[in-house]
């Protein structure tokens, strides 16, 4: 799967967040602000195919943290990626 | 859904970024100054980058003492200074060269509800409006008092 053309992750008044910009709109009231580790996958995965196990190994690689703790996140995070329409297969 | 405040010149600073590139903008609006047209905090709008400005538009403008204001165009002189008025002002206006403004609003969204503010309808509301301006601050105790709920 991918992160669908047009969402961009940038800085905002210390805040990440993604918007969907080069898009020709761009609605304030639907930003998606990501916490640190969920904009640090962001940011490798923006470009380029992934799936649940690439997820977890760039949480693994990052933090000390069992391998069942970063599935459990990492499964979390795509499904709300997938539920707001942030990932296309 | 969470909300995220951002500080205004930030956002705004970005949202002026934004329409200079040609994209469209939604915000969430703040304050009462466009009453009864747009409600802050309860109404967004769409802002589109400036064509030619038009008394009556509603117009993002970056004044030069930095402040933004969404406010209605009340008059154009022919060197091209603009003077902006609040809907829900009694008195007070602002002024900025027409090269100043940011944005036009092409869509106020009141209560989940699309209305074109160039639309016929609007701008003879409008118009009805700006003519009560002696009895106007009557107008909005009425509003805020009684109707803010149903309209």
């Amino acid at each position: 799967m991918r992160i669908k053309k047009g969402f961009v992750l940038r800085e905002l008044a210390g805040e990440k967040i993604v918007s969907g910009e080069g898009l020709e709109q761009l609605d304030f009231n639907k930003i998606v602000s990501l916490n640190t580790s969920a904009a640090y996958i962001w940011e490798h995965i923006s470009n380029r195919e992934f799936d649940l196990e690439t997820m977890v190994d760039l949480l693994l690689d990052r933090y000390d943290i069992e391998r069942s703790v970063a599935l459990q996140d990492a499964r979390r995070l795509l499904d709300n990626w997938i539920s707001i329409g942030l990932v296309e297969e | 859904m969470k909300k995220l405040i951002l500080p205004n010149e930030i956002l705004m600073g970005e949202v002026e970024r934004l329409l200079s590139q040609g994209t469209a903008v939604t915000i969430m609006t703040k304050g009462n100054s466009m009453l009864p047209f747009i409600v802050g905090e309860r109404d967004s709008v769409v802002l589109k980058p400036y064509g030619k400005p038009q008394v009556g538009d509603i117009a993002l403008a970056h004044l030069d003492s930095g402040a933004y204001v969404l406010h209605r165009i009340i008059a154009i002189s022919d060197t091209g200074m603009v003077t902006l008025m609040g809907d829900g002002n009694i008195c007070g206006t602002e002024h900025c060269h027409s090269e100043r403004l940011c944005g036009k609003t092409v869509t106020v969204i009141r209560r989940g509800r699309r209305y074109n503010p160039d639309s016929r309808s609007w701008m003879i509301m409008w118009r009805i409006w700006r003519q009560m301006l002696p009895v106007r601050r009557y107008l909005l105790a009425i509003y805020r008092r009684f109707l803010i709920k149903f309209i």
